[in-house]
Formats: C-alpha cells, sequence, structure tokens
C-alpha cells in the first residue's frame, strides 16, 4: 500500500487526558507519529494538536473517524503537506504559540 | 431551584436518581466507602446489587441495558476494584452498551504517588470507553454525571467511566441539577438525497436484502423496520445482536447472518442484488473474507458511526443517521414488488437446512442429547416471550439459531468481544431490568465457571434467573475449532467438572439434571413454572458441532453444513 505523510490537524477541548485519547487512535491504527505539536488557540480552553504521520490514506482516515469519536475533539481532518500551506496556514493565526 | 449543601457523594447519588437510575450492581473497598455510606441513605431509591466480583458488576450493568433500553450503572471501589471491571467494560464498548461506570480513586492530593490501591484507572481505560473523567471536587459531580448519562446513552451508545476521588465523595457542594438533552437526528437535505436514491435501488432491485443489526433496535426502529420491509417485500436478515429486531416468526425474516447463522440469509448475501445494512458494522463474523462478500450487490450501509462507513465494507451510498429517521424517511418511498423467484431461492435454502442441518439433529430422540434440541424446546416452552442471555461458544450460537423470539431486547449475547462469563450475571442484571419476564441464561460449562460466584447475587438477592446449563464437559467451540482446523487435536480442551447439582444445593438453588430426550419436556416445563432461581443442567454430546459453519477466512458462499464437508 502507498504510504505518505499525512498532517492531521485537531481541535480538542483542553481537557486532562485528551491528549492521551489522541494518541490512542493512532496506537490503535497502527500508525507511528513522526511530529506532534499542541497549542492552546485564542480561543480560551480550546487546543490544536498537528500530528504528522507516514502511511496509507486508509490508515489516516480511520485514524481521522476514531479521532472524530473522541468526545472532547471538535473537530479533526487530514492533509497532505501541500495542502497545508495553502489551504490551512490560517490556522496557525489563531495560535498563541506557534507550532 | 433550591440549592442545599451535600456531600459530593449524596450529590452523586442525587444525581443518578435524576437520570431514572433506580438499580445498580457493585462492590464496596476502601476508597468507595464513603460513597457506600451515603447509599446506605437511599434504600428503597436505589436498589444496589452485591455481586461477587465487579467484572460480573459491569456485565450485569450490561444485562440490565440491554433488557431495558436505560444506562446500566456500576460501582466499584480503587485500584483492583476497578481493573476487575476491565473485561466487562470492553465488551461494553464493543458491544455499544450505554454504561455507567463509577470507580473510586484515592485522594486527589495523592494521585500518582502509588498510593495504596491507586492505579490509573483512566489511563487503564482510555481505549475501552466513549467517554472518561476524574472527579476531583465536589462541584464537577453534577456535571459530570450529567454528561456521563448523555454520552453513554446518544449518538451509537458505549460505556463511560467516572473516576471520583475520595475527597470529593466527603467534600461539601451546593447542589443542583439539569439534564443534558439527548442528541436528536434531523433531516437533512443531504440525507433527504441518499435515501431517495436508496429508494430507488431498493424499488429496482430484483433480490434486495436487509441485514439489520442492533442500531435497530438501540434506535426503536423495530416496527419501522417491519413496515418498511412490508411495504417494499424485502426479506430481512439480522446480525447476531440484531437478533429479536423483527419476530422470529414474521414472514419476511429470512433469518440470522455470518459464521453460524442460516443457510438462506448467507446464500442470499452472495446472491442479492442490493444488500441494506441499517445499524450494522459489517463485522468479520458477518462478513467471512471481506473481497468475497456480496459479490452481486450494491450496498446501502444506514449507520450513525461515520467510523464504521466505508470501515469494512466499502458501501455504494452510505447514509449516515440513526436507522429510525432512515426508515420513517424509507417507509414513504418504497414500493411493493413480488420478487417471486427470490423469495423461492430463500426457501428452498430454508428447506435444505431444514432438512440437512436441523430435522437431522432434532429427530434423533435415542442418543446423546443435541444443544438444539434442548434449545428448541426451551423456545417452544417460552413462546418466544422469554429472554434469552447467552454465554459464549456453542451454547451461545446454538441460543441463537434455535430460540424464537416475539419482542424486541429480548437476545442478550457478547457478541463482538465474546466474553466467557457474560451469561450468568448478564442475566441477572436482565432480571432486574424485566422482572416481569422469564430470563434464561443459556451457558456452557466453561462459560458458567468462568462466573460462577454470581450464584451468590442470585442467592442474596432472590433473583428468579432459569440457568440452562448445556453440559458438553468440553471448551466445545474450541474443540470443534480442534476438530475442523487442527486435526482433532484436543489440546487442553477437555473440562473435568464438579457436581454442579452440589453447587447448586450450597447457593440454595433448586437444581435438576437431565441426560435423556424422554427426560427433557418435563425438566424444562419444571424449570419454566418454577418461581424463583432455578438451574438445569442438561448433559449433551461431548463432540456435537455447530452447523452450518462458515470457516473462518472464507467465503459466505463456503459454508458448510456437516464435518464431512
Ligand atoms: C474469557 C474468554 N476466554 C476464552 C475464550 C475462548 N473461547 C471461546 S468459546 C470457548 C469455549 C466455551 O466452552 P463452554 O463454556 O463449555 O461452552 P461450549 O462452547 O461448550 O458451549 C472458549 C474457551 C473466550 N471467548 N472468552
Amino acid at each position: 500500500m502507498e504510504t505518505k505523510e499525512f498532517i492531521v490537524i485537531v481541535y480538542a477541548y483542553n481537557q486532562i487526558g485528551v491528549l492521551n485519547r489522541i494518541t490512542n487512535a493512532y496506537i490503535k491504527g497502527n500508525v507511528n507519529i513522526e511530529k506532534l505539536n499542541v497549542a492552546e488557540t485564542s480561543e480560551q480552553g480550546i487546543s490544536l494538536a498537528v500530528i504528522s504521520a507516514v502511511t496509507s490514506e486508509e490508515a489516516i482516515r480511520r485514524v481521522v473517524n476514531l479521532l472524530n469519536n473522541i468526545i472532547d475533539v471538535i473537530e479533526a481532518r487530514f492533509y497532505e503537506p501541500e495542502d497545508m500551506l495553502y489551504k490551512e496556514l490560517g490556522i496557525y493565526r489563531n495560535l498563541k504559540i506557534t507550532v | 431551584m433550591e440549592k442545599r449543601e451535600v456531600k459530593g457523594a449524596e450529590a452523586l447519588l442525587l444525581s443518578l436518581l435524576e437520570e431514572g437510575v433506580d438499580t445498580l450492581f457493585g462492590y464496596p473497598g476502601g476508597a468507595i466507602m464513603p460513597l457506600y455510606d451515603e447509599l446506605y441513605n437511599f434504600e428503597g431509591r436505589l436498589n444496589h446489587i452485591l455481586v461477587r466480583h465487579e467484572q460480573g458488576a459491569v456485565h450485569a450493568a450490561e444485562g440490565y441495558a440491554r433488557a431495558t433500553g436505560k444506562v446500566g450503572v456500576c460501582f466499584a471501589t480503587a485500584g483492583p476494584g476497578a481493573t476487575n471491571m476491565v473485561t466487562g467494560i470492553t465488551d461494553a464498548m464493543m458491544d455499544s452498551t450505554p454504561l455507567v461506570c463509577i470507580t473510586a480513586q484515592v485522594t486527589a492530593d495523592m494521585l500518582g504517588k502509588d498510593f495504596f490501591q491507586e492505579a490509573d484507572t483512566i489511563s487503564i481505560t482510555i481505549p475501552i470507553t466513549k467517554w472518561s473523567y476524574q472527579i476531583t471536587k465536589a462541584s464537577e459531580v453534577m456535571s459530570v454525571i450529567a454528561k456521563a448519562f448523555a454520552v453513554a446513552r446518544s449518538g451509537r451508545p458505549g460505556p463511560v467511566l467516572i473516576s471520583f476521588t475520595k475527597n470529593a465523595q466527603t467534600e461539601l457542594t451546593e447542589y443542583s441539577y439539569s439534564k443534558q438533552k439527548r442528541h436528536t437526528y434531523h433531516k437533512t437535505h443531504t440525507i433527504e438525497e441518499a435515501i431517495r436514491s436508496a429508494a430507488e435501488m431498493i424499488n429496482s432491485s430484483e433480490r434486495p436484502l436487509i441485514v439489520a443489526g442492533q442500531g435497530v433496535i438501540q434506535s426503536g426502529a423495530e416496527s419501522l423496520l417491519a413496515s418498511v420491509a412490508e411495504r417494499g417485500n424485502l426479506p430481512v436478515a439480522t446480525t447476531l445482536l440484531g437478533i429479536s429486531s423483527i419476530p422470529s416468526d414474521h414472514p419476511l425474516f429470512a433469518g440470522n447472518v455470518g459464521m453460524h447463522g442460516n443457510l438462506a440469509p448467507n446464500l442470499m448475501t452472495q446472491e442479492c442484488d442490493l444488500l441494506i445494512g441499517i445499524g450494522m458494522r459489517f463485522s468479520d463474523r458477518v462478513t467471512g473474507d471481506t473481497k468475497l462478500y456480496a459479490p452481486k450487490a450494491k450496498v446501502i450501509h444506514i449507520e450513525l458511526d461515520k467510523a464504521e462507513i466505508n470501515k469494512n465494507i466499502k458501501a455504494d451510498l452510505p447514509i449516515h443517521t440513526d436507522a429510525k429517521l432512515a426508515l420513517e424517511m424509507l417507509s414513504e418511498r418504497v414500493i411493493y414488488r413480488d420478487r417471486v423467484s427470490w423469495f423461492e431461492f430463500a426457501d428452498r435454502c430454508r428447506k435444505r437446512e431444514e432438512v440437512e442441518v436441523v430435522e437431522k439433529l432434532l429427530s434423533d430422540t435415542d442418543g446423546e442429547l443435541s444443544m438444539a434440541q434442548v434449545i428448541d424446546k426451551v423456545a417452544a416452552a417460552g413462546k418466544g416471550e422469554a429472554v434469552i442471555v447467552t454465554d459464549v461458544g456453542q451454547n451461545q450460537m446454538m441460543a441463537a439459531r434455535y430460540s424464537k423470539f416475539k419482542h424486541s431486547r429480548s437476545m442478550i449475547t457478547s457478541g463482538g468481544l465474546g466474553t466467557m462469563g457474560f451469561g450468568l450475571p448478564a442475566a441477572i442484571g436482565a432480571k432486574l431490568g424485566v422482572p416481569h419476564k422469564e430470563v434464561v441464561a443459556v451457558t456452557g460449562d466453561g462459560g458458567l465457571q468462568m462466573s460462577i460466584q454470581e450464584l451468590g447475587t442470585i442467592m442474596q438477592s432472590d433473583i428468579g434467573v432459569k440457568i440452562l446449563l448445556l453440559n458438553n464437559s468440553y471448551l466445545g467451540m474450541v474443540r470443534q475449532w480442534q476438530e475442523l482446523f487442527f486435526k482433532h487435536r484436543y489440546s487442553f480442551t477437555e473440562m473435568v467438572n464438579p457436581d454442579f447439582h452440589k453447587i447448586a444445593e450450597a447457593y440454595k438453588i433448586p437444581s435438576a439434571k437431565v441426560t435423556h430426550y424422554d427426560e427433557l419436556d418435563s425438566a424444562i416445563s419444571l424449570m419454566m413454572s418454577h418461581k424463583g432461581p432455578y438451574l438445569l443442567e442438561v448433559v449433551v454430546r461431548n463432540e456435537e458441532n455447530v452447523f452450518p459453519m462458515v470457516p473462518p477466512g472464507a467465503s459466505l458462499s463456503n459454508l458448510i453444513l456437516d464435518e464431512k464437508q
């Protein structure tokens, strides 16, 4: 199966254990995390995680579905690095700390 | 609402009452003592059932939830109490059973110091809960419990774990409760479009097959399922957890799909031109080899958990909503078609199974008993009114094959996890949930001994469950696989068993043992007419196999009907 880098953007309520649940979705999907950055957004109590992994599209879809089922996750989506630059640059501006 | 100061423990129990809880299952210990002390004041309002092992508390809560449709609640202390719950919680996660499990925790100040009986329950249960939260302040109790119940029962239901630190149990807080609303499903433009396409596909299909799962039961769509099927003249098969979503004697009921399902719906899966999965997840036990599954069919998948869509089987038309809304919308659009040759095909399959499997087993009245004969007779005695709770293994598959159901929520079984030891405690919970119904726990000799201590719960709380022990002196299902796929090498599957009659007697539970066909009828009617708990042990063939069977990893087309195949 073809593998490549996928970047997953997760918005979540900033609570104890939520990061544990997020990384658990990767464990369940058997996908290794290459990079992980988390920071609070300009909206108080809401964090943003940017997670990069090299895997197949099928596997990353499964992980993202699991992420979206986490009660304290507001939204998770995946991108390829090229999409990122153009479409999602906006999200960085929401961050207090740049990732 | 008037506010008053109460202890966190009292706030929690009051919150449970607000959520409509009347029964809970639990086991006390050090860290949970303040909560149990408060529970002492709730006699008459909360019926606490003292189990004999925390795994039993979770299974009992599962049985209660599955029989009633309400959220099951269980209590355990910190550390070993909480870790003993892990199997039960995993079972509930796999089978989407709504639970709120409350485990105590050491005082918040001591967290992380390996205090006596500290276990990191939150981390341990992350992969097996829909949501979890550690309450460290009494003021959090009300909102957390409200969220716990809302999460457990909304969407695709599941277990929630609340870890309740000792200090939060004893601290004071102002009590005021407001319930969280349940998520409801709405018609959206996308769903309307999809339903329109689905109706077109159904109306033009020559050979449709509905496969109904537990989602139909959980959304309360049973009568809609029957009415859509009747309007469109569509055959309905059920998954293991979908059993009883449509009455067994419904003319459009085609049987159960899957590894030990019926011949007709399995072969219909392979022949159909349209497969409509409703509230189900295409588990490997249902599909066999996914590459060879339903090869001639377009697939419509109605499912509210988006993660299930396109996970195992690619859907030509995914409809991401709950079964009830989808069926409601479909019922206005499906039109009747005869499909004579399709129903003839189903009939031929049904007759073939009748002759080659069922009659062969049921008609042999001289030899050793078949599990099929026992379940068939219990089904006749129960007249489709009884709730059947099974353990895991051959007894489970035979119960699924030969039981008859008139009402929804009357088949309770561990599907996803296949947890031996589930049957007896789950039957206890089911009986407490629906006390006016007959509840029969069908179990094997292996599975019964995995939670046999719950006989003590039955004795102490006088719970009128009927225990049907199908004793083959083997771990039968594993032995079957050894016979069929491991060259008859019976590696550690033979069981040397205790005298179950003496065990029942020690627990003051009346019992009987049957070995011959001619004793069966009277023994079963004695059990069914007995008020209060009863154990009937039936000695069945040692080396019986459950057929039909789709061998593991094979296509549904390659199912086998006997050992010779
Ligand atoms: C907790 C647990 N351990 C092991 C298994 C594997 N297993 C599945 S069926 C089975 C045999 C069950 O034997 P028994 O309870 O006697 O029932 P039978 O199949 O004979 O009806 C075993 C060991 C399981 N499902 N659950």
